[in-house]
């Protein structure tokens, strides 16, 4: 059985990698003493992976993971890891995944992120943004910069005015397609502001059924993807 | 603590593995500073991947939480980038339990394993603003040390306010109500220092006078105020099974390097290898039990979730109950949990134990002949053979591994070209075993890594007294190393030459070299261990302005009758002993393993009258 979580990496643990980060998923699923399924082979592991890898130094809400579970359900699972998990991570959700659903990485087609606004953004700087054709960015990879358009990742941008500061809400296109990161669009809207400071929390990850964007969890439902 | 936390929010993104700085690992201690009467801050001087890794530090953090009025924490020596970043920042070294800054704490433990971290210390604490020479400290922190290194702990000698010497789990708490009750009785600095003075394995360097004869060696020692022992006896645990033991390991989320369950199997070796420092200031032998053992391991498994267990001490093979252990430990464990026994030695008792242990082949084998031939692994007491070798490699390559790490040294005593040819021929030795077998059993290309360290004659052995090899003749050596392992499938590695003698310097030191270690981190010296970081040019210019004498501290021959700077320091192992020892090897004779029988090396005499080694 595939048993899939949704659970908080907060920010105490936000600069912890995602290595680092599966490791200790590993062994927190070891502690709680789950009975998960382990890869056949020379070095067995647990059957689990991640939906999609988070920057290091963002937070999130919204990460999912998916283990290889028998003899135990969802919520049990989610009860039992939920208390071996050490401090900055906590279960929120889970579920069972139908038989034959997608593995949650090859299903993620958008993720929601808020960020900090840059200082004095207007709502119509941002609506003025999603009315260009083209938003060219620098792109700094390994080898290299490069210039990359990310209009099309954008889906919807809002600015929220909160007691703790503005915030940019952005939905982004996310996984193998216009995935466009939000340090990316903090760039077009501040260009040459240097981001590696910048507070983001990704908030959800979406697939799409029907057409629509769902939350990821809903791979779980009972009327399936 | 916010604001340092404020602080860190702009720095981290911008350094890089910023979990090294941010704590909050599962399993740390937190307590309320209101419930606690004195605060101990653990400092390991090199990265946190490398201390974490440290079984004493972990020990003392678990040792020192379990008092209701002690809150110890860790800090590590920042890498260079974070290093700057907290010093453009302003942000003072802190601690990872509770980002608190070093200058808050009552005590400051540096746990000194090896001399190249010296430079980290005077660094680390010049980033927590604390005076570097205890003389200066009018308040604030007592900067203490405990370690393997300091069995010579003269060459810190000016900076520490007290070394630990010796095991630390009954000292440190010792010590701590000693500091505790001059607390409270309002005691002056050195008032508390003459009292810890009375605590076994004690030594304040400011209560200790060195006079030194023309010649800069040392003519006399003497303790500066009544009550104060002159010889500092290093202190023994007796009863490892009594011992306390951290029950929940802290889990770094980081990637350390010894990232698993560790179990200590015993403390000390009866081997005796004349070149080894652990070997000859662990003693005596002093393990632990079966039962105690596996209820360690089941536990520590169960509060970390790790899935390895380490089977770790001096020589694990020697543990007198190796095979019931396994079998216990692979009985009481999930069947995905391996066990992994890391410094075995190459008889034929090690090799009944490679089927069930180890089983990550890719890891390849460790095997340490130590010298080239037969005659210099006589000399320093190395009691293996070329056969040994040779069955062990077959008895490996047998059971798949492919991968073999041969571990040797150069700068020996007495040691010729016809050694370090040995060192070859035991190479091709080790390949012809693996071109013997039959093919189905060598599907892959054998792997070969030959490791050649230099020797660095260390206070407290046989070798104390014994010439270190000068630079050029270590680069000989290592070139010639380098034409004779020219071989498919071998890959040399070697020890930079320079790093050798410097380490040589602090190991054998005295209190003056402090001088050249300080001028070394002003110029900009630390992490000198760590190959990007180490800086020849700025260690000699540090000799020659403080005229520090690298040779004379270093690498020269000390004469028999010499005073050596550690002499004062009784590791148990007396110094006539250790002279035998020297003698022996001279004359290439060897000296049998003490469990078949009493050697009198005097390390008895610290378990008290009525004790014998086990």
């Amino acid at each position: 059985m595939r048993v899939m979580f949704r659970f908080e990496k907060g920010p105490q643990v936000r600069f912890i990698s995602h290595l680092d980060l599966l490791r200790a998923m590993q062994r927190a699923l070891l502690r709680a003493g789950l009975p998960i399924v382990w890869s056949q082979g020379f070095h067995p592991h647990p059957e689990f992976s991640f939906a999609m890898a988070l920057p290091v130094g963002a937070e999130s809400t919204g990460e999912y993971m998916e283990v290889g579970i028998t003899g135990c359900g969802a919520r049990e699972a989610a009860v039992r890891l939920g208390a071996s998990l050490g401090p900055g991570l906590r279960i929120l959700d889970s579920g069972e995944l139908l038989e034959g659903a997608p593995s949650l990485m090859a299903a993620v087609t958008a993720s929601d992120w808020t960020l900090q606004a840059p200082e004095g953004l207007r709502a119509d700087t941002l609506e003025a943004l999603m009315r260009h054709r083209e938003i060219p960015v620098e792109k700094t990879g390994k080898d290299g910069s490069r210039i990359v358009d990310i209009r099309p990742g954008i889906l919807s941008l809002s600015l929220a005015d909160t007691p703790a500061g503005q915030f940019v809400q952005a939905r982004l296109s996310a996984g193998s397609r216009d995935n466009v990161s939000p340090y990316l669009l903090y760039k077009a809207m501040r260009p040459g502001e240097d981001t590696a400071a910048l507070r983001v929390c990704r908030r959800e990850l979406y697939f799409v059924k029907n057409r629509e964007l769902r939350p990821l969890i809903e791979l779980a439902c009972k009327e399936g993807w | 603590m916010t604001s340092i936390m404020g602080a860190l929010d702009a720095i981290l993104p911008r350094v890089r593995k910023p979990a090294r700085y941010t704590g909050g690992e599962l399993n740390i201690v937190r307590k309320d500073p209101a419930d606690v009467a004195v605060r101990f801050a653990i400092a390991f001087p090199d990265l946190y991947e490398v201390g974490m890794s440290n079984l004493g530090l972990r020990i003392l953090y678990d040792v020192l939480n379990r008092r209701p009025d002690t809150w110890c924490e860790r800090v590590f020596a920042p890498w260079i980038d974070m290093e700057g970043e907290m010093r453009r920042a302003g942000v003072p070294l802190y601690t990872l339990e509770s980002y608190t800054p070093l200058d808050r704490f009552d005590m400051i433990g540096f746990s000194l394993g090896y001399e190249l971290g010296y430079t980290n210390v005077l660094n680390m604490l010049d980033m927590a603003g604390i005076p570097l020479f205890a003389e200066n400290r009018a308040g604030g922190p007592f900067v203490i040390a405990g370690g393997s290194s300091t069995v010579n702990p003269e060459p810190l000698a000016p900076f520490i306010d007290l070394f630990v010497i010796g095991d630390g789990e009954e000292a440190l708490p010792e010590l701590i109500d000693v500091y505790r009750a001059c607390k409270e009785l309002g005691a002056s600095r050195e008032e508390f220092l003459i009292a810890a003075s009375g605590v076994e394995g004690c030594y304040a360097p400011s209560l200790h006078a060195v006079d030194y004869g023309e010649d800069g060696r040392i003519r006399a020692r003497r303790p500066l105020r009544d009550g104060v022992p002159a010889t500092v006896r290093r202190r023994v645990v007796r009863s490892l099974d009594a011992a306390p033991w951290p029950e929940k390991p802290i889990v770094p989320y980081l990637e350390i390097v010894h990232d698993r369950v560790t179990l200590e199997l015993f403390r000390g070796c009866t081997r005796g290898c004349r070149f080894c420092q652990a070997g000859m200031i662990y003693r005596p032998i002093r393990e632990r039990s079966v039962d105690t053992l596996t209820e360690q391991a089941v536990r520590a498994l169960t509060q970390t979730g790790y899935d390895e267990v380490s089977l770790t001490s001096l020589s694990s093979g020697d543990y007198s109950r190796l095979p019931e252990l396994i079998g216990r430990l692979t009985a009481s464990t999930h069947p995905h949990v391996s066990l992994s026994l890391p410094s075995l030695r190459i008889d034929a008792y090690a090799r009944e134990y490679m089927r069930d242990v180890s089983t990550d082949r890719k890891a390849g084998l460790t095997l340490a002949p130590e010298a080239g031939t037969q005659r210099l692994r006589n000399v320093i007491n190395k009691n293996v053979t070329a056969e040994d070798l040779r069955s062990s490699a077959r008895e490996a390559f047998e059971n798949g591994w492919d991968r073999v790490k041969l571990y040797f040294m150069i700068g020996l005593p007495t040691e010729t070209d016809e050694d370090i040819r040995g060192i070859a021929d035991m190479t091709r030795d080790v390949i012809g075993v693996y071109r013997e077998l039959p093919a189905p059993l060598r599907r892959r290309r054998l792997s070969v890594t030959v490791s050649v360290s230099t020797l660095v004659p260390k206070p407290h052995t046989p070798f104390q007294w014994a010439a270190q090899d000068d630079v050029p003749a270590m680069h000989r050596k290592q070139r010639m190393l380098r034409e004779l392992l020219r071989m498919g499938g071998v890959k040399f590695n070697w020890h930079e030459a320079a790093v050798s003698r410097l380490e040589g310097i602090m190991s054998r030191g005295g209190r003056p070299v402090h001088r050249a270690i300080l001028r070394a981190w002003e110029l900009g010296c630390r992490f000198d261990g760590w190959m990007e970081c180490f800086d020849e040019a700025k260690w000699n210019r540090a000799f020659e302005e403080t005229g520090v004498d690298p040779e004379f501290h270093g690498a020269r021959e000390r004469d028999s009758d010499e005073v050596l700077p550690w002499d004062f320091i009784d590791t148990g192992v007396k110094r006539a002993y250790l002279r035998s020892e020297y003698e022996r090897a001279l004359r290439g004779e060897t000296t049998g393993d003490c469990r078949a029988g009493c050697l009198g090396c005097g390390v008895s005499s610290l378990l008290g009258e009525a004790h014998a080694c086990e």
